[in-house]
Order: structure tokens, then sequence, then C-alpha cells
């Protein structure tokens, strides 16, 4: 073998520096490149342009007895009309209740069925969007009246604290499967000093699509004063709320909460300010807790509650004095996180009871509690922030267009509101539609009945969301 | 003993023909001299050397077989009792005729019919050209000597064999009276001649003590005009299969026979060999219109029979496996191993072994890569053989008959998706051929897509560098880098069959397209070269519409860097539009939506994962994959000489491609120009290039030039490459790919087991390029919804589906489900379930892990969608779903919503009872159960028909098709078959034109 060192012709061309450049500054490229792209990111995606196809379902657990009378009550604050297609459910299957046109600016009342216990409405809205709130008067041999709103986000997991299981008092959870599917759903119940109530025929407890049932918790926690329960649907999705009905004459409904959180403003007006503020503890942790009562006045302690201890998977209740129009804010100190009721006196023997809300929102609508003769109407607006804010309200009367000229009410930081009642009283079924220029929490309460004050009912508004078209500007 | 010599022509042997003839020490040899009709002084020759008498002159050539015929017809020739058939080209050795004598009275042989010599060329005394000859078992002569084989004495021993080389073949007497001479229809067939003698039962004998020398051998065709070896070889062949076997055993080879000529028919026809398949349709025709003589003869040849067939199945060899090449290919490999040991006999072991080892590798490296190649594969496909069909990944579905693709793809509506009038991809003809190649089981032909595709596309690349460098070493490397690419297994592991085509296609298209932007001229002329490059363009477009983005990307890189730009640009100009003449149905198909076929929602996020080709978890795609594009940069810095160039745009290319198959799948560019694989593809072919560049460069007279970066480049990108082969190689083995036979997750198997009749479902995944769950396949678009987008796809309830192997999900009813999914994604409505009736969906699956929490929150807001248990998936059902065919009991209201294209109406459609129609080839049928509205989630069409009735189709849902008032019994059917039947014929002949201009030449 020739083993001459040699180059350029005989070996081939001399390696030509050129190609080892690009190679190089190729790779180096590739690098950069691929550095910047791991930068730069995906290129983010437009919003989608909805094609106008606007609908939402609400849903009512309500409830009902013998004799007694269910409304729901749909509110429409935009400026086109929406239509609302009702269906009732209960033990024996659901039933078309018919369809209704919910003009602009105004509100629809539709009587539904509520002689069953479990009885509960659905209502699906096309067109736009639309509050829903339901209000069932007792009959029979009961009396009272219960107001909530309805909610809008079907879940899994639901947390009331409003039972009342002590003498005389009947506590139910009015669980609604308004679906196409059966849903399973395991109930606890959460008393003051004892382990939590997980009942065997109350776990893997199905509930039938398109049905609604009421789960009596007396049998299962008889003689407590305040009793929480916890549903989880293990399968499916539904809605849940309490029921309590008094033996001589009262109920009230509470709508459940699909979260717990650490802080709840619970709004009350109307009332005689005898309320009871009642927590339920999940988690198996203990947690301490304070309440603050915001009113017309400055911020004060409510009742006692300044730092409480509570243990873990508990309920606790606790009295406030509210005076008028006010608000009852609990903050729960560290990571804990609870779900809050608030139940209040009313001027007769029915009494009225809220979930309060952890949100506050700048529109809400709220709708009517007192139906019926003598009906006395109240609005309480609740500012929980640092700075006052003012807010428009305007009136959705059946029929739409609204009545009358706005008003501006304004709430001082960290205090409540009540709504003029000369206001309300230019149409005390109409819906309210309040339109801040901060966050605020809106809460409506009413007596009426055939004993004139006798029946009290308080519901939370319905916060507005982003999009709906037709809204008066906020002040 | 009387020689019969026929002169054709002055041969430059005859000479020394004569002379050897006089030199023979054989006392009794007659010599007689036909001259058949030679015109340039042979005559005077013979004449000279065997006077008057002996040589006899034809005024007209009739050829050997004739000659030789007219010979013995001479009472001389009776008289002898052998007769030596002598060409004139044949130069005897002085004591050939006593041989050939001697060996008719050998030991222990009775009767002795026909002798043969040992026939050596002319001039190369060493090289072998004949010892004797067999046949397979059907009648194709077979010699057991390699080309150029050199006589070393191996086969110094005297042969019983079938035949032998009538060029000098000794007759006795009896066997020329009995059983004829030639047929002088088959010419001089030597094959045909002695195989007769055997079934009269003479022996057949070779004996290497008579040695022959012989010239060029001549045609022979007696009259007939020059045909193709294969021509003659055929129609001999079958002619003497017809004449030889006896009836028991021509039951059962000609049937086989013809099988095979028809299978060799198809491959022919299939490899453009179209002439070699005319010759051989024109061998099988003659002897059709011969059959009477054959017959005739044939009676002759069966009336002295002497043995059975099977008496002679030792001298017949199987007709598939010649054997013995195999075995003599692997002596010589010994026989070269076997010198280097001689020429090493004193270096140390280790340094022999590895000289042996290089030197194998360097002699034979397409054999030492096939060799590793088919282990690699043989262990990493092991899971996928079975009965079991697969299913996973993104593999497509295939109809249970071959026949599924083709009447799809002449259908005139689209019987998948959403229906339309788009047409099918001419791919589906493809797949519909290899479902019949496989014995019509369309299953097989899915398997043998993702195990031979690999290794086909390998092969591809393989010619397309060796092609580029001339080098079959360093082609060898590069296309085992491209096989074992990231990409590649990538594509096997998710079953991407049309990925696999178009990883066949493109390192021929983009080698052809550099070609035509390099300098020189073009072997095949442009023409040719324009159609050729047109059908490869075509192939890729058919399985991967946005494989015209590569050559799009390829051309213009061409146009900037190459240096012959014009006559590229004109060429590809001409091929991109030859293509689009190939594929001219599915031109619309390709462009609907905007050009929404091109685009591909596949791809990597993860640029350094992209940079190692890996678009997805896939057995390879680890770190080690990055050994490709790093070998792909060496070998770029390596390149030198002429292949500077090429090498520096194939660099350039690549890192092109891998950016904008970047930008792809992060959304940056527009949609016809987003393929993150088309991209990908094209940038693993130039790296694949640069590597043989580089190697190609590298090799060779490294050792004389002086030192410097070519040999620390060079070791090093040997290195790369042995290191990242290895590991890639393993990967492949031990890979787990995703598909296989049970790779459907539980929980759709479970939910579709569940549900009854035909239905639609709508696949979700999120828009990070991954592909939607299984078997949704890949996702079909995006539904742009700000943080809640997803992509999404559309199937039946088998799954992304064969049928709609590059024809994207475009249209009215397209828009219309897109549209539904941002109404739900947007939130602002709970009655998806009701939007997506009309579609026929009736599940909507995804991976919970994989879609933005966004998205969940909206579909868990919908009323009208139940969530089905399932582990796994989530998993929605539509309750207000309607089947994608059927009948319904529509009151006023219902009627109304689905005559409106408004979503907001159509979200209040409540479900109904439906009566469900069944799908056949050419609509829709059932009985309508009482209900009176047909809806059929199939685009509007006014060509749509209910049969027996005078109703016209009505648009439903605002894209959909309907009847009102239909009867008892439904019939929808498409009335507009005509004009896809027009095209597909208009196709056909465009195909076979351009197979036609493209074809292979036939060895003449």
């Amino acid at each position: 073998m020739d083993s001459r060192i040699v180059d350029h012709e005989e070996a081939g061309p001399a390696m030509n520096t050129g190609r080892g450049w690009l190679a190089l500054v190729l790779a180096t490229l590739a690098v950069i490149g691929a550095g910047a792209a791991e930068r730069l990111g995906p290129a983010p995606l437009p919003e989608a342009e909805a094609s106008g196809a606007v609908s939402s379902v609400w849903l009512c657990p309500h409830g009902g007895g013998e004799g007694w009378e269910g409304t729901i009550e749909i509110a429409n604050p935009g400026d086109v009309p929406v239509e609302a297609r009702l269906h009732t459910l209960s033990g024996g299957g659901p039933s078309a209740v018919g369809v209704v046109e919910v003009p602009p600016h105004g509100e629809t009342v539709r009587e539904v069925p509520a002689s069953a216990r479990g009885a509960s409405t659905a209502v699906e809205i096309f067109g736009g969007w639309a509050a829903v709130a339901w209000v069932v008067r007792a009959g029979g041999k009961d009396g009272g009246m219960g107001a909530e709103p309805c909610t809008s986000s079907p879940a899994g997991t639901w947390s009331v604290v409003d039972g009342d299981t002590s003498q005389g008092v009947h506590s139910y959870l009015i669980v609604m499967n308004p679906f196409a599917s059966d849903a399973v759903i395991d109930v606890a119940l959460y008393l003051p000093d004892r382990p939590p109530v997980r009942e065997a025929d109350w776990t893997d407890l199905p509930v039938r699509a398109e049905r609604s049932i009421a789960l009596d918790l007396g049998p299962r926690a008889l003689g407590e004063s305040i009793v929480g329960a916890q549903v989880i649907a293990t399968r499916g999705r539904i809605a849940v709320a309490s029921l309590v009905v008094r033996n001589r004459g009262g109920i009230r409904s509470v709508l459940g909460a699909t979260a717990d959180a650490p802080r709840w403003i619970l709004p009350v007006a109307g009332g005689t300010g005898g309320g009871t503020v009642s927590l339920q503890v999940p988690g198996d942790a203990g947690i301490r807790f304070g309440g603050t009562l915001l009113s017309t006045s400055p911020p004060q302690t409510a009742g006692n509650l300044t730092v409480i201890r509570q243990g873990g998977a508990s309920t606790v209740s606790a009295p406030v004095r509210t005076f008028g129009p006010s608000a009852v804010v609990v903050q729960v100190d560290g990571a804990g996180v609870v779900s809050a009721g608030l139940r209040e006196g009313g001027p007769g023997p029915d009494d009225a009871a809220t979930g309060g809300t952890a949100t506050p929102g700048r529109a809400w609508v709220v709708l009517p509690t007192a139906l019926g003769g003598a009906k006395k109407p109240a609005v309480v607006l609740v500012n929980d922030g640092d700075e006052a804010v003012a807010a428009t309200l305007q009136l959705l009367p059946e029929g739409g267009g609204s009545l009358g000229d706005t008003i501006t009410v304004t709430v001082e930081a960290h205090g409540a509101a009540g709504v003029p009642r000369p206001f309300l009283q230019g149409d005390p079924t109409a819906a309210v539609l309040v339109v801040a220029a901060g966050d605020l929490v809106a809460l409506g309460a009413g007596t009426s009945g055939p004993g004139g004050d006798g029946w009290y009912a308080m519901a939370l508004g319905v916060p507005v969301p982003l999009g709906v078209t037709g809204l008066p500007a906020p002040p | 003993m009387l020689a019969i010599l026929v002169v054709r022509s002055t041969e430059p042997a005859l000479r020394e023909c004569l002379h050897s003839l006089a030199s023979q020490t054989y006392g009794a040899l007659g010599v007689l001299a036909i001259d058949d009709a030679t015109s340039d002084g042979a005559h005077e020759l013979l004449v000279r050397a065997l006077g008057e008498d002996r040589v006899i002159r034809h005024e007209t050539p009739l050829g050997y077989a004739r000659s030789f015929a007219a010979a013995t017809a001479l009472p001389v020739a009776a008289a002898a009792d052998h007769v030596l058939l002598l060409h004139g080209d044949v130069v005897l050795d002085p004591d050939a005729v006593s041989c050939l004598v001697e060996a008719t009275e050998l030991a222990g042989v009775e009767r002795v019919g026909v002798v043969g010599a040992k026939v050596v060329d002319l001039d190369h005394h060493r090289a072998l050209r004949d010892v004797g000859r067999s046949v397979d078992r059907f009648g194709h002569g077979m010699s057991p000597l390699q080309i150029g084989e050199i006589d070393q004495g191996q086969f110094d021993r005297v042969l019983e064999v079938l035949a032998v080389d009538g060029c000098s073949m000794l007759i006795a007497r009896e066997v020329w009276q009995t059983v004829g001479l030639y047929d002088e229809r088959l010419g001089a067939d030597d094959v045909d001649l002695c195989w007769r003698a055997r079934v009269a039962g003479w022996h057949v004998l070779m004996t290497p003590r008579a040695r022959v020398r012989h010239g060029l051998r001549h045609a022979d065709t007696d009259g007939e005009g020059p045909r193709s070896p294969r021509y003659e070889q055929d129609r001999v062949a079958l002619a003497s299969v017809l004449k030889n076997y006896g009836w028991v055993t021509l039951l059962w080879v000609l049937p086989l026979d013809l099988l095979l000529i028809i299978v060799r028919l198809l491959f022919l026809a299939l490899g453009r060999h179209f002439e070699e398949a005319y010759e051989l349709v024109a061998a099988v025709w003659w002897n059709m219109g011969h059959l009477g003589t054959t017959v005739r003869l044939r009676r002759i040849a069966q009336r002295g029979r002497g043995v059975p067939d099977h008496a002679l199945r030792h001298f017949t060899a199987s007709a598939g496996l010649h054997i013995p090449r195999w075995f003599q290919t692997a002596e010589r490999i010994i026989e070269e191993q076997r010198e280097l040991d001689t020429q090493e006999a004193d270096a140390p072991a280790s340094q022999r072994l590895r000289h042996r080892t290089a030197s194998f590798v360097s002699v034979h490296p397409v054999l030492v890569g096939s060799f590793l190649a088919v282990i690699v594969i043989a262990f990493a496909v092991r899971s996928l053989l079975g009965p079991s069909v697969l299913v996973g990944g993104a593999i497509p579905a295939f109809p249970a008959t071959p026949n599924g693709f083709f009447q799809q793809l002449v259908s005139g509506f689209r019987a998948t998706g959403l229906g339309g009038s788009l047409s099918a991809s001419p791919a589906l003809a493809v797949l519909g051929g290899i479902s019949y190649a496989t014995l019509g089981a369309t299953a097989w032909a899915q398997k043998a897509i993702v195990i031979a595709g690999p290794a086909v596309a390998t092969v591809l690349c393989y010619r397309a560098v060796v092609r580029r460098t001339g080098r079959p070493g360093a082609s060898v490397v590069a296309a085992a880098a491209y096989g074992l690419s990231a990409l590649m297994l990538w594509a096997v592991s998710e079953g991407r069959l049309a990925q696999l085509f178009l990883m066949s296609v493109m390192p021929p298209l983009v080698e052809r397209i550099d070609l035509a932007f390099a300098r020189g001229e073009l072997n095949d002329g442009r023409w040719r070269f324009t159609v050729g490059l047109a059908v490869t363009i075509a192939v890729g477009v058919a399985f991967v519409p946005g494989a015209v983005l590569a050559v799009g990307l390829v051309a213009m890189l061409g146009a900037l860097l190459g240096p012959s730009r014009r006559r590229g640009i004109t060429l590809v100009a001409g091929a991109t539009v030859g293509a689009a003449i190939l594929v001219f149905p599915f031109v619309p198909t390709i462009a609907a939506g905007g050009g929404h076929g091109l685009w591909s929602g596949i791809g990597q996020l993860d640029a350094w994962k992209l940079m190692r080709l890996s678009l997805g978890e896939a057995p390879g795609g680890w770190t080690p994959a990055l050994f490709f594009p790093v070998a792909g940069v060496l070998g770029l810095a390596l390149a030198r000489g002429k292949r500077r160039a090429q090498a520096g745009r194939a660099g350039v290319t690549c890192l092109i491609a891998l950016a904008l198959a970047w930008l792809s799948v992060a959304g940056y560019l527009p949609e016809w120009a987003s393929n993150a694989p088309a991209y990908a593809v094209l940038a693993a072919t130039c790296a694949s290039f640069l590597i043989g560049d580089g190697l190609s460069s590298a090799m060779g007279g490294m050792e004389r030039a002086s030192f410097g970066f070519r040999q620390v480049g060079g070791v090093l990108l040997a290195a790369v490459l042995a290191l990242g082969l290895s590991l890639q190689a393993l990967a492949a083995m031990v890979g787990n790919w995703s598909i296989g036979a049970d790779r459907i997750p539980a929980a759709w198997t479970v939910v579709d087991a569940a549900a009854r009749g035909s239905y639609n479902v709508v696949w979700l995944a999120g828009t990070d390029g991954q592909p939607l769950p299984v078997p949704g396949g890949d996702p079909s678009g995006v539904v742009p919804a700000g943080d809640a987008s997803v992509a999404y796809g559309l199937t039946g309830r088998s799954g992304m589906l064969a049928l709609d192997m590059g024809r994207p999900l475009t249209g009215s009813g397209t828009t219309a489900l897109q549209q539904a999914l941002v109404d739900v994604l947007s939130g602002t409505t709970v009655h998806g379930g009701a939007l997506l009736a009309g579609l026929g969906v009736r599940f909507v699956v995804f991976d919970e892990a994989s879609v933005p929490a966004a998205a969940l929150s909206a579909f868990a807001s919908q009323v009208d969608l139940e969530l089905v248990p399932a582990a796994g998936l989530t998993i929605w059902r539509n309750v207000a779903a309607l089947p994608p065919a059927g009948v319904v009991a529509a009151d006023d209201e219902a009627s109304a919503i689905v005559a409106s294209d408004n979503p907001d109406v159509i979200q209040r459609w409540e479900p109904v009872p439906s009566a469900a129609l069944s799908a056949d080839d050419a609509g829709w049928t059932g009985s309508a159960e009482g209900g009176n509205l047909a809806i059929v989630a199939t685009e509007f069409d006014d060509a749509w028909e209910l049969s027996s009735s005078t109703s016209r189709p009505q648009p439903a849902f605002g894209w959909g098709t309907s009847f009102a008032d239909v009867g008892s019994d439904v019939a929808i059917r498409y009335g507009d078959q005509l004009s896809r039947t027009i095209e597909m014929w208009l196709l056909a002949i465009v195909w076979i034109a351009a197979s036609w201009i493209t074809r292979k030449p036939v060895r003449r």
C-alpha cells in the first residue's frame, strides 16, 4: 500500500472550511432556535366566536308538601327576550310544565307543582341569560314561606348547613337529578358534638334519572339543633337544597354550596335581628374562625364570634344579633374551609335562611321572595371591600320594560345598605337588577302571607355573568 | 460418427473450429457442414476445408434446428451410430470427440442417449459456459453456474443432467430417430430435446473430459422477429411443460404455472415493466396459438415414454428458491475470506479478525445491512405478528374486504365522516391492491404495511443516497440512520401507515428534485423525468397531501441555491402539474376548506425533542435519537468535492424543515402550510442525505490525507453513527409499540360494546400536537376557544378509517360540528348534546389529562351530555343523539328545529325515538317504524333521492339531509354517481399513461 502523505489533488479536494462553517452555523441556529421556541411557546389561540346559541339550565330543588304552592321566578335583565322550558321532577318522573317567554328587562312567574316533599323544577333558558329562583309557600297543615335562587351549576359535591332535627322540626335534603343517567350519592351528616353520620343506606344511594327525592334527616340525627350535610355524587350530577319545616309553622330553604370556602358573606334583611350563624367543617382538622357584622354602622364583631375554635368534621352554630339590613362575614383562619349558613327569625313564626356567598360580584338580579298578600319586600346590598361602592338598581317587572327610573344606592366600605322601601314597593313582586361599580353581594327578603308579616323568606341574589347585554351602566 | 457442423456466418472461430475437427484423435469421424445461407466467405472456407461434397448450402437461412433436421434427413446421418451436432463457433479439444464417445459406453450407465461437453468461453478458457442444465418445475432452464464462474475443476466429473449445451451435443441414432431432433418451432432448444430423450428413458450425460470452447451464442428464432430473452424462455418453457410432463404432473403443474404467470404479470405491471409483461403474455399467447401442434408433438413424446416424471424429479429445481445460488454466494464470500487469511497469515488473530470484518463489510455493505435489518425487524415486529387485527396508536381501521377500498374510491358520495361529495384519495387503490395481494385479508395488508413499510422506506432511501453519492457503503449507513430514526420508529409505533408511505416516497422525491436543480444531463430525458417525478409526488400526496409542502420547500430552496434554476423550476412545476393531473379528483378534496387537507395537527411542541425528530412518545424517541441530526451536521461538515453544494442545500433544507415543523405545531403558520410530519420527514431525508454525503467524502484515501478535521470528523461521525444506530436498533427490538392486538382503552371497549347501532364519536385532545384518544386517530382540526381550545376529530364507532386516508374532514357538516364545539367550549350553551345530535354524535371522548381544564368544565356543564363511568377516558354520552341515519316521528316543533340552520333553535332539540337506517354501498335503507321524517348526517346534496317517492331532500340542521313524509320502507340513494364514475375512468387512463411513459425498458 502506498503510504505517502498526500493532500489536495490526490486525496481529493482539500477539506474546504466552507461546509464546516456552514455546519457550525446551522447547528448553532438549530440550538438557538430550539431555545427561542421553548421561550416563545405556542401561539395563543383566538377566543371562541359563539354562534349565538345561548342557553342555561337552572335547577330548583325547592321541595314541597301537601297543599304547598311552588313558584318559579325567571328574570331577564337583558335586552332580548328569552324562552324558558320548565320540567318538574319528583319521585315519579318528569313532566313538562310548559314553555314561557320572558320579556327583556322583565320577569315571568310560573306556578309549578310542589305537592311532593321531593319536588323540584328544572328550567332551561334559551336565547339569552336569565336568573331563576323559587318560592314555596306552605299549605295544608303547614305554614310559611321559603325562597332561594336556583343553581345553574349541577355538580358532584354539595354542602348545606341548615338542618334542624330538634323537637317539632323536620329537616330534609332535596336531591334532584334532572339528567338522563342515574346518579349515585353518598350522604354524610355533620353534627355539633358527634362524629359524622354515614349510614349504609345513604351510601351509594341511587337517585334515578330525571327524579328528585327528599331525604329526611330526622331519623339519622335526631335532636340536633344544627345538622350539616355533605352530598357527594360518585356518579352523575345533582343539585341539593335543604328544606326545614316546623310543626308550629314556618319553612325555610337553603340552596347547597358546591364548594367550601374560608370566607363567607351571609347577608340578612327583613328579619327581627335574631339570627344564627351555622358552620360546617368538612375536614378532619379543626379550625379557628371569627365573625364580623357589616351594617350601616361600622363593622363590629358578630355576636360572640371573636375567635372560635371548632373541631374537624363537625358543625357549629352561634347566635348573632343583626340590626336591619346587614351581613355576617365569617372568616376562617389559616387554610381551613367551611360551608356556612345563616337563619333569621321573622316577624312571625316563620323564619328564613340563606347559604350566603363567598364571591361578591358587580351585577346581581334579586328575585322577589314576597308573594301573595301583604307583601313587604326588602333588599340588602353588602360591601365587603375597602371602598364605598355605588350601585344602580332597576326593577324588572312581569311583562318587562322596567318600571320607572333607576335609583342609586351607595354602600360604604365594609358595610351594608338597604334598598329604599318606596322603590321596592313600586312593584313588590318585581325582580331587582343591581349593577354596581364595585363588588357587592345582594340579597332579597320579604314578608307576606295570610297572616300579614307571618311568612318570611330570604333569597340570595343571582350574580349576572359577563356578556349579558342591555344592563344599565353602573354609576 | 457423423459431425454435423452448422455455420451461420463467418465466425472468427470457424477456421479454428475446422482445424479442431481435423485434429481430433477419434478416428471414425465424418464431418458434414451445413452452410446456412452465409454470405461472407464462410462457404468458401468450408469447401476448402472439407471439400464440395461435404458442404450443403441453404439458399435461405433456416436456423440451427432446421439445419440439423435437414442434415439428419440425409442417408449418411442414418448410417452413423451417433451424430455430433456442432455450431460453427465451437472449438473442440483434440480428444473431445473421443471423450464424448467414451461417455456413451460408461460402465454402469445403460442407454446413454445424449452426451454434452464441458463448455468454456472461446476467449477466456477458464470461464465456464455450461456443465449441463436442469429445469425448474415450470420448464425454465437452470444452470448451476454463476455468471463468469471460473473453472477450478469443481465440475470435473461425469454428471447426469437433464440437458446439455447443444453447441456440441452427441446424440445416439436411436434417440433422434425415435424422439426426433429439435422442436423447430422453438429453435435449437437443448432443454426440450434432452428432456424428450430423458422421457424416452435415455440418459443424458455431461463429460468434463470433453472440453469445447464456444463463442457468443446466436439467437435462433427461426424467422420470427427479435424478442426478449424473457419471451423466449417463457415460450419454450411452457411448450416444453405441455409436451414433456405426464398427465398427472400436468394436472397440478399447469394451474400452478398459470397462477405464477398471473402473479408475475402483476409484479411486472406494478414495477412498470410493461414490455416484459407484454412479452410474457405474448409467450402464453404463442403457446395457445400453437396448442394443436404442441399436442401432436406431445403425443409423440408421451408415446415413447420410458420413465415416469418422478424419475426425473431430481433434475428439476424449486421454482421459487434458487438455494444453490445463495450457497454459491456464500461460497464466494468464504473464498474471499480465505484469500484474506492467506494474505494475513502472519498477522495477529485480532488484527486478522478486524481486517476480515472490515473487508467483509466494505465489500458487501448491502448484504451486511440487509442481514442486520432482518434481525432488527424480526425482533422489533415479533409482537405484531399473529392473527389478531392491529389496533391502537393512530392506525386506521381497514374495511372488511379489499372491495371496500375500491367502492369508496369510486363512490360519488363520502360514506364516512359527515358525508359530502369530495373524492376519496387514490391511495385507496393502493391499499386495496395490497389487500388483494394479501389474499383479500385486509388485516394482513395492514400488518404488511406496518412491517414492510419501514424496510421499503429504508431501501428507497438507500437507493436515493446511492444515486446521489455512488457509494453503497455510505448509503447503507445513511439509510439505516433513516430507518432507525425516531421519526420512523414513531411512525411504526403509532401505526401511521400514511406516514410510512410518505417516508418511502420522500427520499426519491427529494433526490429527484435536487437532481432537477443540479448540473448535468438527466439520464431519463426531461419528459420522462418530469412524469416520473410527477408520479412520485402524486403517490406522496395521495397518502399525505401535506407532502406538497415539502416539495414546495425543496423546490424553493433549489430555485434559490441550485445551479440549474430555470431547468429545475420548469421540471418541478411541470411535475407538480402532472401530479395534480394524476390525482385530479382528489385535488378539490385537498383544497377544500382553504387547503385544510394540507394541514396536520400532529407534532411536537418540545423543540428539543423535535430536533431529534421525535414527534411523539414511541420507542427510540429518547435522547440517543439525537445521533441522527448530529451525524447529519458532521456529514455536512465533512462533505467535500462535488458533494459540497448538494450537502449545503440539504443542510439548509433540513434546518428550515425542522423550524417549519415546530412553527406548524405551535400554530404560527397558516393552516394550509402547517404539517409538522411532512416537514419532519423532509428533515429526516435531508439528514440521511447529509450522512451519505459526509461518509462518502470521508471514506477512501483518508489514511493518505494529511491529518486534520477529515480524520477527526470522520472518526467522530463513525462513532456517533455506531453508537446511535446500535442504541436505536436496541430500542426498536425491545420497544413496546403503541399498536398491537389489544391497544384499545378498556373504557372505550366497554362503552362501544354496550352501544347498539351505528353512531359518530367526537374525539378531543389538547392542542399540543398529540393524537386523539385511541382509536380516534389524528385531529381533524382545532376548535379555537381561548383557554378551552381543543383539537377534535369525528369518526364512526370503529374509529379512524383507512378509507379516509389523506381525506380531511371538511365541508358544511364539519363547520356545523366545529361551531357546536365552539358553542360548548365558550360556555354560552349547555345544550351541546342537542347541537351535536344532528351530526349523529352519540359520544364525546377525551383523555382528561390532555384537555384544558376550561374545556372539561364546559363539558361538565352540558345538561344533555352524560358522563359515562369509565376509567382511563372521559366519555360523555349525548342523550339527545340521533343516529347518523334514521327516521323520527317529528311534530311541527321538531320539524321546525330540523329545518332550521340557527344554532339557537337547534339547541332546543329534545330527544325523540328514532328508527336507525342501515348504510349500504348506495346509501341507506330501513324501516320508518312509524316515523315521518328521515334525517341523515350527511352533507346536503340535491342529488340525494328517496326511492319510490317524489319527496325532495331538504337541509337538516342547516347542513345535513332530510326527507319529509317518508313511507314505511325507506331507501335513500345518491343520484349523481355518473360524474364520479367518469372521473375514475379518466384517472385510470391518466395513470396508465404515466406508467407507460415511465415504464422500465425490457432487456433484449
